[in-house]
């Protein structure tokens, strides 16, 4: 999400090409006007030059052109008091009708040009919550993990006391310090353990911005199933995996490992809600230069004709689901440089698949 | 001819499972691992004394599952239960269905000796009450009607006199059938009759 945040900075380009246009535009129609009398028809192309100066990037040059071309309409008169024919009360009456469409276009101009600037800077808070939003969401996720974490923890905290006891008894009992070795190599071999798991949690807590490397989507698919297994097995949900041959992909593995999280843990509860079949199958495979993850369950499927809505944010089926988990999967995929498709199956059930583009590697 | 107290293991965890077989081999008794509930019921014999570790979250069939198959099919092996996250609701679930203890991971070693000494003494000393009750039962089986009327009597407190008034008898019929169940209770006080009978 990030990634999509970064990628769309406020322009910053500085265009003064307005600013000029309408101050050269303006002295043009004062020489043609002090030539030929054009009378009300001045104020056309004042108006323009109007325009023109609401597009610069000076917020208050437009109304010091309105100004400016408002004066210049009186000063023609004192310049140019031959008026021929024309009675006065007429050049006065042609002259008001020049400021006033002046004036209207400034008023309409400047107007618009609030409301524009309001949407935008709305769009950029809405920008702002949605990255928010999604590292919430992983936050959120990460608190779910936290507790199969905790049991993961434990089994090798658990080994490494017992043997360390056991280590410090034999030790104490005077025992050949050979004997130790089997205790020891378990010590360090449990706490190694507990390290990768730690590693994990930072991993997907990490927020700092996307890295990119070279990722096999079949160990970031194997991960997401070791920590959803259990969360599997209590919801009485067969979690199957069925490796594929696939080349890396080029990408910022916590983010990935969260799109298949996601994906993974809505099969899991799509599954946990039927009373036949409940099983999730994740697959990958190679499809034309692409990487494909799908996640089929045997649930009951997507409410058909919704397999584009499911990826909108807010949409969900679920009586708590915030339905931000597959909206922020999309934005993923898609930053990517990938596609995100959800189908209903035949046979019951639903299958969702990504994929993203593979390394091309030429040097094989 | 007696098997040996064996220590069983079941958990699932590789790592976990070898600790606390290495642990259960300092008290001298056989330690048989298994890494899940289904391979320890495939080879439990429930003849054979001893007690089982058991982990509660397992893939398969689960800790608790396998605790209510066992008091299900009778088997009283003491239970050792250790779990990553013995919250109380499951603590006294297993407790009620009579488990020794719920050692939370990590736990001390000695405090897994004292829990599997304990387990073992408990799984010894119901085996001893077993074989006794069976031996009472077996002599008592061995009375007559007329012997157990007046066993029951004598239980009860009653005098040779009282117990012969109450059942028209002699005084001489009610001694002899008292010595007479008194010798195939292979009893010699009456304090180690109603030993026997309270055995039952």
């Amino acid at each position: 999400m990030q990634r999509h945040h970064e990628s769309n900075p406020p322009p910053r380009t500085v265009d003064h090409r307005p600013t000029y246009g309408a101050l050269a535009l303006i002295a043009l129609v004062f020489g043609v006007d002090l030539l030929v009398p054009l009378g009300v028809a001045a104020a056309v192309p004042y108006t323009f030059a109007v325009l023109l100066a609401l597009q610069s990037p000076l917020r208050w040059f437009a109304l010091a052109a309105a100004a400016l071309c408002g004066a210049l309409t009186l000063v023609k008169m004192e310049v140019m008091p031959d008026r021929g024919t024309t009675e006065m009360w007429k050049v006065i009456a042609n002259r008001c009708l020049a400021l006033f469409a002046i004036g209207m276009t400034t008023l309409l101009g400047i107007r618009r040009r609030q409301s524009e600037t309001r949407r935008s800077q709305a769009e950029v808070t809405v920008r702002e919550q949605l990255a928010d939003l999604a590292r919430l969401g992983r936050l959120n996720t990460a608190g779910q993990l936290a507790a199969g974490l905790a049991h993961e923890l434990n089994q090798p905290l658990s080994a490494v006391c017992l043997q360390a006891e056991l280590a410090e008894r034999l030790a104490a009992e005077g025992a050949d310090s050979r004997s130790l070795v089997p205790a020891l190599a378990e010590i360090a071999e449990q706490s190694h353990r507990a390290a990768e798991i730690v590693r994990g949690l930072r991993r997907m807590l990490r927020h700092d911005g996307p890295a990119t490397a070279d990722v096999n989507l079949n160990e970031v698919a194997g991960s997401v199933v070791r920590l959803l297994d259990s969360h599997a097995h209590r919801a009485k949900v067969e979690l199957r995996m069925e490796h594929g041959s696939i080349p890396l992909v080029e990408a910022d593995r916590v983010q990935l490992e969260q799109v298949v999280f996601n994906l993974v843990q809505n099969a899991v509860e799509a599954a946990a809600e039927t009373s036949g079949l409940r099983r999730v199958t994740i697959a990958t495979a190679l499809e034309g230069g692409y990487v494909r993850v799908a996640v089929e369950d045997s649930g009951r499927g997507i409410p058909p004709g919704d397999e584009d809505r499911i990826f909108e944010r807010f949409y969900s089926t679920k009586p708590d689901g915030m339905g931000m988990g597959l909206a922020i999967s999309r934005s993923i995929v898609e930053a990517h440089g990938g596609r995100i498709r959800a189908e209903r199956l035949p046979e019951g059930g639903s299958r969702l698949a990504f994929s993203v583009p593979a390394v091309q590697r030429t040097d094989t | 001819m007696k098997p040996e107290p064996t220590i069983f293991v079941v958990d699932d965890d590789a790592a976990v499972r070898r600790a606390i077989a290495s642990a259960g081999r300092l008290l001298g008794r056989p330690v048989k691992p298994f890494a899940s509930a289904a391979d320890f019921l495939a080879t439990f014999d429930s003849s054979q004394p001893g007690c089982l570790v058991l982990d509660l979250k397992m893939p398969g069939m689960t800790g608790i599952e396998l605790q209510q198959q066992l008091v299900n099919e009778g088997v009283a092996l003491p239970i050792v239960v250790v779990s990553g996250h013995a919250d109380v609701r499951i603590a006294v679930d297993v407790m009620t269905r009579g488990a020794i203890t719920v050692l939370e991971k990590p736990f001390r070693l000695e405090e897994l000796l004292a829990q599997l000494r304990k387990a073992l003494e408990q799984d010894a000393k119901h085996r001893r009450e077993a074989a006794a009750q069976a031996e009472a039962n077996a002599k008592l089986a061995g009375l007559t009607a007329k012997e157990r009327e007046v066993l029951e009597a004598i239980a009860a407190g009653k005098t040779n006199k009282e117990i012969a008034e109450d059942l028209g008898l002699s005084l001489r019929a009610v001694e002899d059938r008292r010595a007479r169940l008194m010798k195939k209770v292979e009893a010699r006080t009456v304090a180690e009759l109603v030993q026997v009978l309270n055995r039952r």
